[in-house]
């Protein structure tokens, strides 16, 4: 995937986000931000929404710094650019489905929030790739 | 990324007039319009840019704080403007709070990084209480300016 031509080898990256631990109610899982305008407010404001569901606490760490899913301002102090590794930590009774469902929107659904575009969209075609 | 490389001090609007959510956002378009940082021709386009954005789910993240943003291919670099509203502003943010604190940006299509770090810039001052509230207690540009400066020297969060 994208993360992997700009982060590391193809084989680290699907060992790193396959390897969930599951400790006591713990789980943790590495993700790639593959996406061009990086973890901007539309996908981490739907990240915060999702995390609210569970009662896990999900936290996402990039470079040392570890902020709490559910606060959008506090996600958005990480600037977390195309082709990061961010690791996804939960601790709770449902920690496993709590990352599971995050990862599943970092690494599947994240090109929907792309808001780029707009205004070109305005005008055909309609279809044109976002890129 | 610091408020100096992206804010225009003369897109400072100490009292928003407008209490709703699109006349905020061309109160602060206008600004930018006047300031020089976009081209006349131009500010109809970014504001139904943003206002697009908006209805995709409002920019009001709680806090008190809405940063309504959009890339547009018209500016060369991002560009921003700041607001403070004594009422607030229905912003139907995610908090369900009105908004007083008004962060607008406008970034170039292919600079995605610079969008990123003024989001970083941006939230990261807004977690620290004293920043807002000397925001929010603002009486003039010249305050605000004051303040930002503050904020870009490290005197409130680290």
């Amino acid at each position: 995937m994208g993360c992997t031509a700009t982060v590391g080898s193809p084989a680290r990256l699907r060992s790193d986000s396959t390897s969930v631990a599951m400790t006591q109610a713990k789980a943790t899982r590495v993700v790639c931000i593959n996406n061009p305008h990086g973890l901007h407010m539309r996908p981490i404001t739907a990240l915060s929404q999702r995390a609210k569901e569970f009662q896990s606490e999900v936290t996402i760490t990039k470079d040392h710094h570890r902020v709490n899913v559910q606060h959008i301002i506090d996600m958005m102090t990480l600037a977390v650019e195309n082709g990061s590794e961010v690791l996804l930590e939960a601790v709770g009774p449902d920690a496993e489905a709590a990352v599971t469902a995050i990862a599943e929107i970092i690494e599947h659904d994240f090109s929907k929030y792309d808001e780029e575009n707009i205004v070109r969209s305005e005008s055909p075609p309609a279809d044109a790739p976002s890129s | 990324m610091k408020f100096a490389d992206f804010m225009s001090n003369e897109a400072i609007i100490p009292q928003i007039a407008a209490d709703e959510k699109q006349g905020v956002i061309r109160e602060m378009v206008a600004a930018l319009q006047t300031a020089g940082r976009i081209g006349a021709d131009d500010a109809d386009s970014i504001i139904a840019a943003i206002m697009k954005r908006e209805e995709l789910g409002s920019t009001g993240i709680g806090r008190g704080v809405a940063v309504p943003h959009t890339k547009h291919p018209s500016v060369g670099q991002l560009v921003g403007a700041v607001g403070v509203s004594r009422d607030g502003i229905d912003f139907n943010s995610l908090d369900g709070e009105k908004v007083q604190l008004v962060f607008l940006l406008v970034s170039p299509p292919d600079r995605p990084g610079d969008h990123l770090r003024a989001l970083e810039n941006i939230s990261r001052q807004l977690r620290d209480d004293t920043f807002c509230r000397f925001l929010k207690q603002s009486k003039s540009a010249d305050d605000i300016v004051q303040l930002l400066e503050e904020a870009d020297n490290n005197q409130f969060a680290t």
